[in-house]
Order: structure tokens, then C-alpha cells, then sequence
């Protein structure tokens, strides 16, 4: 059988990261179940997934929650389409829970995928996710709309690897790199 | 569930725009604020959450007055101006201090965190911060102490959709700043130590599994046999690895007496079939020699590093390389991997593979330029085949820099300079010169030996363990020429 491939702390390993940002969080920061109302119903778009909750009993995936932005390292074993297909869950999840709520109610998020290397350390006690992706990908979300999800080269290639097309998506620059729309939602 | 916090979060604040190396940034601060935490660690145990972003350090005190909010800040000003001293160059700092109700978050799948007004305060007010200041924000101006140390109060704008934040600055918490450099290795502190041991027993069960797995090796079958034979039917790992510590040493030489038969008989075997059993044997006496460690010592005396840290700098209460090699080998879980070695004195120490002896790395090849010398025995033994350049250049230390990180990775190992205690052969080390290389080549670790102290971390006389491991090794050594015996 196989060898079933695990995170360790403090190893640099091949991963896709996914880092989504609830959109507006901080607008609401005087309310403290506007908040609450939020992370849950983002968190649980999150575990709703088939993916995520594979890759926690396969020990496939590490989280780094920050406040309003959760980050979320698989190792790439999982398959860049198995990623994506999780990334448009969370947010058809969050379009579903949204349909019976007012906009300010809403909870919407934006992202990016990419595909590199990751290190998930501690400090204190407290895991994060470390190496140059994270970095980047707090860079590039601030460029992105409410509802984009945007993807690296990498992770396009990746995606083209298995097979799925990638041919029509637009293309911004984040750090004097392409990055690609992976996801938009409608009326964007 | 909430609760009133003081929330301190340090980052770079305008400066962040303008980092060149953020990565390298973020990773100095978070050693910076953790050197300063674990000078104070007794105070910062309890009651306290952190949260970390690509960019900052976010702690929460759930207290009601300000103070260990402010004592933290004050640590790591003292850290800096402590390395002011030393180092060129210094990262920008900045803190932000606020204060409020917030929802602590314990989820199973994404840890422990919090939310609330003071958290998103902390990080907008700190964006905006001018390296070195320490800004303590509205809400925190109820604590009359902070507020009468502070400058005229500010606004300073938050994102599009905020409200203005209003602060001042501290006026005796002012964080040291330097010109900024890109990259700034040399001024990385010791990271505190991040590793919890497993206790004893759960231990011993983990050697124990390891040493079965060897000992069910084909080419181990006549060595296990040997190691019964020498109980009352009692499991060869158990025999090997005791739950008394007193017995360690009788262990070890119950694998010295099986070992010696079975090496006699194997004289006729192929050299193949010789090194397996070597390599299997010196794997076993490496994970025996773990259980000499008292991991609850280990643990109280903050030894319990975490082996992959860079910059690494420790004062390690015993006298003799191989226990060196034993700690930390013992903190990455992995078998201790000795080799024998002649040094210019021409005594026999027990060392670790992946470790260089300080008093030997001075004797380096170049007569005139220690310094190179150094360097070069260094590069001889890491790069290898490779020789060593006459003269090092920026790019041949970031090559000696990437194979030694990239050996460590790739073997699961450390290299580390032992450095020996002042009251051995110390007059012999220029311990200025061994600073210097570990400014350069900041992954390898220094460690000085400093004799055993009150509380000693090893369970048996370290002699006797130094005297048993080599007369093993010695063993093998004899019975085949080409065992490594020095590097």
C-alpha cells in the first residue's frame, strides 16, 4: 500500500494553498454577532465540503485562520481539480445561505489559489502557514473584488495537467506576475 | 464566549510597503517578540492567545489593567536595543495597543483564535504606524498609566469603509530602529523553544517499536537471537530499552556482547552483508542512547529547542559532544548517529555525524586566514566532493548556506558547532571566531557545553555513557576497515 503523505511542521511541502477573506469583515466590528454570524457561515461552508473533510481524516490538509481570512494548505496529492472544485463549493455554499439574507447580511469572500511550496510552523502555540505563497497571497487578494477567486500560474498548470480546460480566464498582474480569475461570481 | 482583552500586535507598519525581503521581515519579528516572551515566560503562560498574519504578531491578554500588554513591549524594545548593539541592521517595529470585549474562538477543525473590535483595531491602527512607535489606542486611554506616558492624541484613518481610529504614541516604548537591510540574517535572535517532548514512557514505547522494527531485519536475526539469549525470554527491544534508567548501561552492553559474537562469525560475509549489519547496529545503539535523557529536565530547562530553528544558540549543561548529539537527536525523535573521531590531540571523542568541533574547525587548511580556514573545513566536509574555494565569495557562502539547510531536509538531520566548556580545552577556541562563522552561516547551530548543572538532564553518569558508546563503536570499527571512523 501506498505511503499515505502527512504534513509536518517546519517541511517544506509541494501544496495548494487556498486563502479566503471574508469581504467587508471589519465593517462590522462593532457588532460582535455580525461577526460571529460571518465566520460561521463561512466556516461552515468550509466543512460542508467533501474535500475538506477527506484531507482532515487523510491528515492532507493544515489550516492558518487569521481573524477574517482563512488559509487552507493541501497537499497537492489531492489533485488541482479536487481543489477547485472545492473552492466553488464554498462559494456556491455562501450564494445559497445568502438568497434568504439582506446584503449586509451577506457573507461574501474572495481569494486565491496557488500552488507551491508551504510550510506550516507554530509560534506560541499557534500553527500558521509560512513560505513566500502567503505572502503573496495577502498581496494579491487586496487587489480582488468581493466574489473573485484568483489562481497562479502554478496552479493553472496544474489544472491543465488533469486535464481541465483553463483557456478563457482573464488575467491580472499581482506582483509582476499573472495571476488568473479562476471564479467570479455573477453580476461581477 | 467573550472577555475584556488588551491586544498588542506588533508589525512594520508604513514600512511594510517598502520591505524587500517581507518573508525574512515577518520571520525576524516573530523571533524577536519570541526571545522577548520567553524572557519573560512565567508572565505570558496564562490567559493569552495569539494570533499570527503573514506580517504581524497579534497577542491577546484577557487581564484587566494594561500591564502585561505594556511589559511585552517593553521586552521587545529591550530586545532590540540589546541587538542594536551588535547588529548593523534592524528590522522596522511598530506596535499597537487596544483594548475591548472580544469572542474567544476554539474550533476543532481551524484552532483557537479571537474576534472582535480590539483585534481589528490593533491591525488597522498598526498599518499606519511609523516605524518605532508604540501607539496605544482610544480605548485603551481609560488605563491612566498608559495615557500619561503618551504624546497629543491622533487620528489616523482605517480602510475606506472604517471609522478614523484615534491614537497616541508612547513616549517610553519606542521600538530601536536602524537603516533597514534587505536582508538581515545576522540579526536573528534564538527562537524560543517551541517543541513539547513526549513524555518518558510513551518514549520508551517509541524506542522500542523502532529497535523491533530493526531487530525483524533478515540480517539481524542472529543478533536478536544473541540479545534473547541473554534474558529469561524477556523481548530483545525490552531488554535493549528498559524502563529503569539504571539498567541503560547493562542494555548497552547486552548489545555488545551480541553484537561481538555475531561480528566473529560474520568475518567470512560479504561486505555488504557487513555494513547492513553496521548500519543496523549503530541505528540501534543510537536509539538506546536516547533514553539516557531525562526529557522532563529537558523540557523544564527549556532545552527542548526546536532542531530545525535557525541561528540557533544554547548553553547545554553537560561536558561531552556525544550528549550533544543525544539531546538533539532525542528532540527530533530520530536516532542518535555517532561516529568516532580523532582530534588533534590525538584523543578518541564520541561526536555527533553532522556536528563540527569547535577547537577543530580552527585548525582549517589556510595558515595565514583563520578565518577562511574555518570556512573551508566547513565546506570540505559539507560540499564534498567539491574542494573549497581559496577565497569565499557572497555567492559561494549562499551555496554553503543552501547545501547545509538542504542536507538537513533531506536527511532529517542537524549540523551544529559543539563548542567545548570553558573549563576543558576551551583556551583553544576563539569563541570571537566562532560567533563570526555563526553570523555567516546562521543554520548552524552553536552549542556550548557548560558542565553539568544542578538539575542534570542526563538519567546516568555521562562518562560512563561516553566510555560504553565508544567502546561499541570501537567494536565495530575494528572488525571493518572501511567503517567511518573520523570525517
Amino acid at each position: 500500500m501506498a505511503e499515505v503523505k502527512r504534513w509536518h511542521k517546519y517541511q517544506e511541502t509541494q501544496a495548494f494553498l487556498v486563502a479566503l477573506d471574508i469581504s467587508g469583515f471589519s465593517r462590522h466590528m462593532d457588532k460582535m454577532d455580525q461577526l460571529l454570524a460571518h465566520r460561521n457561515s463561512f466556516f461552515e461552508a468550509v466543512k460542508t465540503t467533501t474535500l475538506f473533510d477527506q484531507a482532515k481524516t487523510a491528515g492532507t490538509v493544515v489550516t492558518h485562520f487569521l481573524g477574517d481570512e482563512l488559509r487552507l494548505a493541501f497537499y497537492d496529492a489531492v489533485g488541482a481539480q479536487a481543489v477547485r472544485n472545492f473552492v466553488e463549493a464554498v462559494l456556491q455554499s455562501l450564494m445559497h445561505m445568502n438568497r434568504m439574507l439582506t446584503p449586509e447580511r451577506q457573507t461574501r469572500v474572495k481569494g486565491v489559489v496557488f500552488a507551491g511550496v508551504v510550510i506550516w510552523k507554530e509560534w506560541q502555540g499557534c500553527p500558521y502557514l509560512d513560505g513566500q505563497l502567503p505572502y503573496q497571497a495577502q498581496h494579491c487578494i487586496d487587489l480582488l473584488n468581493p466574489g473573485q477567486v484568483a489562481m497562479n500560474s502554478a496552479f493553472k498548470q496544474a489544472l491543465e495537467s488533469e486535464a481541465v480546460p483553463t483557456g478563457t480566464m482573464a488575467e491580472r498582474q499581482c506582483l509582476d506576475e499573472p495571476v488568473y480569475i479562476l471564479y467570479e461570481e455573477e453580476g461581477q | 464566549m467573550t472577555g475584556a482583552y488588551f491586544v498588542v500586535v506588533f508589525g512594520h507598519g508604513t514600512a511594510s510597503k517598502h520591505l524587500e525581503a517581507p518573508q525574512e521581515a515577518a520571520e525576524y519579528l516573530r523571533r524577536l517578540v519570541g526571545t522577548a516572551w520567553q524572557a519573560k515566560a512565567a508572565r505570558f503562560q496564562d490567559r493569552v492567545r495569539v494570533s499570527i498574519a503573514p506580517g504581524g504578531v497579534m497577542v491577546a491578554f484577557q487581564d484587566s489593567q494594561p500591564d502585561r500588554a505594556v511589559e511585552l513591549c517593553e521586552a521587545v524594545v529591550a530586545q532590540l536595543q540589546h541587538q542594536s548593539t551588535t547588529h548593523l541592521a534592524l528590522p522596522p517595529v511598530c506596535a499597537a495597543i487596544t483594548h475591548g470585549y472580544m469572542r474567544q474562538i476554539d474550533d476543532p477543525d481551524f484552532g483557537s483564535n479571537f474576534e472582535g473590535s480590539p483585534a481589528i483595531a490593533a491591525a488597522r491602527v498598526m498599518a499606519k504606524l511609523a516605524p518605532g512607535e508604540c501607539a496605544v489606542e482610544r480605548s485603551v486611554w481609560e488605563f491612566s498609566t498608559l495615557l500619561n506616558r503618551c504624546h497629543t492624541a491622533k487620528t489616523v484613518d482605517g480602510k475606506a469603509h472604517d471609522k478614523p481610529f484615534h491614537i497616541c504614541i508612547h513616549q517610553h516604548i519606542q521600538f530601536p530602529t536602524q537603516v533597514h537591510s534587505p536582508a538581515f540574517p545576522h540579526a536573528v535572535p534564538a527562537e524560543p523553544p517551541p517543541v513539547r517532548l513526549t513524555p518518558t514512557p510513551e518514549f520508551t514505547q517509541t524506542v522500542r517499536q523502532r529497535l523491533r522494527d530493526i531487530l525483524q531485519r533478515p540480517h539481524m536475526q542472529e543478533v536478536r537471537e544473541a540479545i534473547v539469549g541473554q534474558g529469561d525470554g524477556t523481548a530483545a527491544e525490552i531488554l535493549l530499552a528498559p524502563d529503569q534508567p539504571e539498567t541503560l548501561l547493562e542494555a548497552m552492553d547486552r548489545l555488545y556482547h551480541a553484537t561481538k559474537n555475531c561480528l566473529a562469525r560474520l568475518q567470512q560475509a560479504s561486505l555488504r552483508e557487513r555494513q547492513s549489519l553496521q548500519h543496523s547496529l549503530r541505528e540501534i545503539i543510537g536509539w538506546q542512547a536516547l533514553l539516557i535523557m531525562n526529557r522532563e529536565q529537558l523540557q523544564a530547562q527549556q532545552l527542548a529547542f526546536h532542531p530545525r530553528q535557525d541561528g540557533l544558540k544554547k548553553e547545554i549543561p553537560l561536558r561531552l559532544e556525544a550528549g550533544i548529539e543525544v539531546l538533539v537527536s532525542s528532540i527530533g525523535e530520530r536516532a542518535a548517529d555517532f561516529v568516532l573521531k580523532v582530534d588533534n590531540q590525538q584523543r578518541t571523542r564520541v561526536v555527533g555525524r553532522h556536528s563540527f568541533q569547535a577547537d577543530e574547525l580552527e585548525h582549517g587548511l589556510s595558515p595565514t586566514d583563520q578565518w577562511t580556514g574555518v570556512l573551508q573545513r566547513i565546506w570540505s566536509e559539507v560540499m564534498k566532493p567539491e574542494p573549497p574555494p581559496r577565497e569565499f565569495s557572497p555567492d559561494d557562502i549562499g551555496r554553503l548556506q543552501a547545501r547545509l539547510k538542504g542536507n538537513e531536509r533531506r536527511s532529517n538531520s542537524y549540523y551544529y558547532i559543539a563548542v567545548p566548556p570553558a573549563s576543558a580545552h576551551a583556551l583553544l577556541v576563539d569563541r570571537v571566531l566562532i560567533e563570526r562563522l555563526h553570523q555567516t552561516l546562521p543554520t548552524l547551530r552553536l552549542m556550548y557545553l557548560i558542565g553539568p548543572g544542578q538539575a542534570g538532564i542526563l538519567l546516568i553518569d555521562e562518562y560512563d555513557f561516553n566510555e560504553a558508546v565508544e567502546t561499541f563503536l570501537r567494536l565495530l570499527e575494528d572488525r571493518d576497515s572501511e567503517t567511518e571512523a573520523t570525517r
